[in-house]
């Protein structure tokens, strides 16, 4: 299985910050092999595009996903594309992958947004409802704060967790 | 994680320990700015100068905390489909005060239909006082009384060798026409239109692999 990597680093505290912080860092990855994966009709797609509060829903094809999104230019624009399944009404998100594009000068109107296998990441997930630019780390499950990714917080990614046929949300 | 599902936690901040007092003290931004905006009845009464048309403007308070970016007017006449983008300019001397001034061919030729949008700094918005498919009107104003402008002679300079430069400014084309010793040389520098918006289509892969059981 072409799986993940998370790489730890521990970044060592400068002279004014003695308390080192652990920071877990996705590594970019291609395809997950998926031995149960979600049916077709269970499976979502949705672009959230900063400055817009709600997100710009996808199709979803047999080789990926595809669709067209309404954008006001005139400024950068930071574009976060979740995969994701709903699992007892909440969103798990599978897998994510954010691009920018400058729509700040003169820019056509049509504009392709390519996303490749090495765009995604499984683990290091951003919140994108509450901040559409930057996201947030972390939801409330169950009023528990919880990895986007990893809505359990066992180690093992949501996209895992599912292709393994497992729960993502690791209820009883 | 349905909205009403999950409450957030807002200070997700990821401490760098190599920056520590700038990581922490950023504060999110996820509002639109919030615009002011108290519609005038019409467009100014007032006399016409030989400069043009009274200025017909349309002035708004826009407020945010990370800094407003590209306020802008949207303006047409009652009955035309298309809006015109005029950018708002902030007032001197009156903070968060933005204002702009109705192109006079629209000012001039009947009701005239308006809204007004900004973003912040941090790509929010837009926000918008009217819509577009719910504009703000400017009933009857001013119909300007028509001032025949002289017609300006194209430049014209020659010179010992007999270069004939002429230079014509149309709106949007600026065509710089070079005449000389035989030689035609024709320029023309071409600005293409305004977007209002842009349709990006959205490709990617799945991010998994199906592997047979």
């Amino acid at each position: 299985m072409k799986r993940a990597l998370l790489a730890a680093v521990v970044l060592s505290g400068c002279a004014d910050d003695p308390a080192p912080t652990t920071m877990s860092v996705a590594v970019p990855q291609a395809l997950v092999d998926c031995a149960q994966p979600p049916a077709d009709t269970d499976l979502r797609a949705r672009l959230w595009v900063s400055g817009t509060d709600a997100p710009c829903p996808l199709t979803i094809l047999a080789s990926g996903v595809s669709g067209d999104c309404v954008v006001v230019p005139g400024i950068e624009r930071i574009f976060t594309l979740d995969w994701f399944v709903v699992v007892d009404g909440v969103d798990v998100v599978l897998a994510q992958a954010r691009k920018s594009l400058d729509l700040g000068g003169e820019v056509e109107a049509n504009v392709a947004l390519v996303f490749a296998d090495d765009d995604y990441v499984v683990a290091g997930c951003r919140d994108m409802s509450v901040d559409s630019l930057d996201g947030a780390g972390s939801v409330d499950v169950d009023g528990v704060a919880r990895p986007v990714c990893d809505l359990d917080d066992d180690g093992t990614a949501n996209l895992d967790e599912v292709c393994a046929g497992g729960d993502p949300l690791g209820r009883p | 994680m349905r909205r009403g599902d999950v409450v957030t936690t807002l200070l997700a901040v990821t401490t760098l320990a190599l920056s520590p007092t700038a990581s922490a003290a950023r504060v999110t931004d996820n509002t639109a700015p919030v615009i002011t905006h108290t519609p005038p009845l019409s467009c100014p009464v007032a006399a016409v100068s030989q400069a043009g048309t009274p200025p017909c403007v349309v002035e708004a308070t826009i407020v945010d905390p990370s800094g407003v970016f590209d306020p802008t007017l949207l303006v047409r006449l009652r009955g035309v489909t298309a809006y015109e983008r005029v950018a708002m300019k902030a007032v001197d001397g009156q903070p968060d005060h933005y204002a702009a001034t109705v192109p006079a061919a629209i000012a001039g030729g009947g009701d005239v239909e308006y809204l007004i949008e900004a973003f912040d700094l941090q790509g929010n918005g837009p926000a918008r006082a009217g819509e577009e498919a719910v504009p703000l009107v400017l009933t009857k104003p001013v119909a300007p009384t028509p001032v025949t402008a002289p017609v300006e002679p194209p430049v014209v300079e020659e010179e010992g060798n007999g270069l004939l430069l002429g230079v014509a400014v149309a709106v949007g084309v600026i065509a710089v026409v070079v005449i000389g010793a035989g030689t035609a040389v024709a320029i023309y520098a071409l600005r293409p239109p305004a977007v209002d918006e842009v349709t990006v289509s959205v490709s990617g892969p799945r991010p998994f692999t199906p592997v047979a059981p």
